[in-house]
């Protein structure tokens, strides 16, 4: 009977073997608090349908579609970090982000902070419940926008802002970010995230698909994006990724 | 028996009863080999994590089909390669929604800016590694799992969905033409 495989045939394998200590994997998701997270929601009975994207999903499609690859596609750092071995497995090869170098598109419709106000005033306008971060408290200021269908509201703290907008089903958000800019794919109470630092320009995708320059309002600071229950968020802070996930997931 | 290393089981049993904690322990001790099984399939890390999340819930349905004393791993990464090869079928279609959407691809990073990329860069690791860039996703699917995962070839049997002597013959054939693939 056989022997085993020959010595060259022994060696290949052994070589194999040995590229695992090379393997510089993507750190690996706490998927249990999501997991749990979705439990509790009840999500046991029926998976959730997360995707919708589709040539049927109506407006704007084609800008919806690279704004889909972004936020699933993507998973990784611009730079990414990519791992010789994984790459000549074809592992990991896909994921990518969209990147956009140079200025903010000044040729296209912007949303700015808008006018200021109160938080009842700006929700008598919104169809959408205002959710405030309990880890922030009350807002030093509330502005409204209506420059993106829907109408818009930033809640202004000291260090921080969140910017919440009537979403869809599709995906909201698409950025525009030099080289040095880094995006993370995270997640937030089981929504899929973007942390998203270095951006210059970070935009909205109104109900229509079009693609809405946001303004900033905070300057130097990092921006986590994402969607939640049909309306979506960009909170911008500066005190980095976990700062940001823990006023995210306090958003209620 | 009292002595038999029976943590898993001991958390099933709780999961069962409605302990979503308990299944989050569960999760907390297979996730990393969950997300690296389906990176192996989507080769995205988003797809990779939605695909392992989406297996852990569904796992948690399918509990009660669970046969009490077998081994979890081998159960729940079927699970997830299986959900993780629907959805790099998905994404098959979408990649092809996304390449005419986008006006262009994104830039490459050089790989020469990667340490790792520069510290195996020894000519025999190369050649290997150039040699596994040539073989086809099916070839390198199976010697992810079994030389970078370390699967027994019962638990690649389960997620590759096959049975085990056709991963002991996809697992020769692959090695052959890797090994032809490095023949000069």
């Amino acid at each position: 009977m056989t022997s085993g495989p020959p010595d060259g045939a022994r060696r290949l394998e052994m070589q194999l073997h040995d590229l695992r200590a090379d393997v510089r994997w993507p750190r690996t998701p706490d998927l249990a608090g999501d997991v749990v997270a979705r439990l509790e929601r009840g999500e046991a009975a029926r998976a959730r349908p997360r995707r919708r994207p589709g040539p049927a999903a109506g407006h704007g499609f084609a800008v919806a579609a690279v704004v889909a690859a972004m936020l699933l596609i993507g998973g990784a750092l611009v730079p990414p970090v990519r791992s010789a071995v994984l790459d000549a497995l074809g592992i990991a090869g896909r994921d990518r982000v969209i990147v956009v170098p140079g200025a903010p598109d000044t040729s296209r419709p912007s949303l700015d902070r808008g006018a200021r106000t109160t938080l009842p005033a700006a929700q008598r306008r919104l169809d959408f419940t205002i959710r405030l971060p309990r880890a922030l408290g009350r807002p030093r200021e509330v502005r409204y926008s209506d420059a993106i269908a829907g109408g818009a509201v930033t809640l202004i703290y000291p260090g921080a802002a969140l910017l919440e907008t009537q979403g869809g089903s599709s995906p909201l958000f698409e950025k525009r970010v030099g080289r040095r800019a880094a995006v993370r794919v995270v997640s937030v109470a089981g929504a899929r995230a973007l942390f998203i630092t270095g951006a210059r320009q970070i935009s909205l995708l109104d109900r229509d698909g079009r693609s809405i320059a946001a303004s900033r309002s905070l300057a130097r600071s990092d921006a986590l994006v994402w969607q939640r229950d049909g309306v979506a968020y960009r909170l911008e802070t500066r005190g980095g990724l976990e700062r940001a996930l823990a006023i995210a997931r306090s958003v209620r | 028996m009292a002595t038999r290393p029976r943590d898993d089981q001991e958390l099933i049993d709780r999961a069962r009863g409605g302990d979503a904690a308990a299944y989050g322990q569960l999760v907390q001790r297979h996730q990393q080999i969950a997300f690296r099984t389906a990176l192996v399939f989507t080769r995205s890390a988003a797809d990779a994590e939605e695909a392992a999340q989406d297996a852990f819930v569904k796992a948690w349905r399918a509990l009660a089909r669970f046969r009490d004393g077998e081994p979890f791993r081998p159960w729940l990464l079927a699970i997830v390669a299986n959900e993780a090869r629907t959805r790099r079928r998905a994404a098959a279609r979408r990649d092809d929604w996304t390449r005419r959407a986008a006006a262009a691809d994104p830039p490459r990073p050089a790989e020469a800016s990667d340490p790792l990329a520069l510290a195996i860069a020894g000519e025999r690791r190369g050649e290997l590694l150039a040699a596994l860039s040539a073989l086809g996703s099916r070839d390198r699917e199976v010697l992810s799992l079994r030389y970078l995962l370390d699967m027994s070839e019962q638990e690649m049997a389960l997620a590759l969905g096959c049975r085990r002597g056709t991963v002991k013959s996809r697992l020769s054939r692959a090695l052959g033409r890797l090994r032809g693939e490095m023949t000069p």
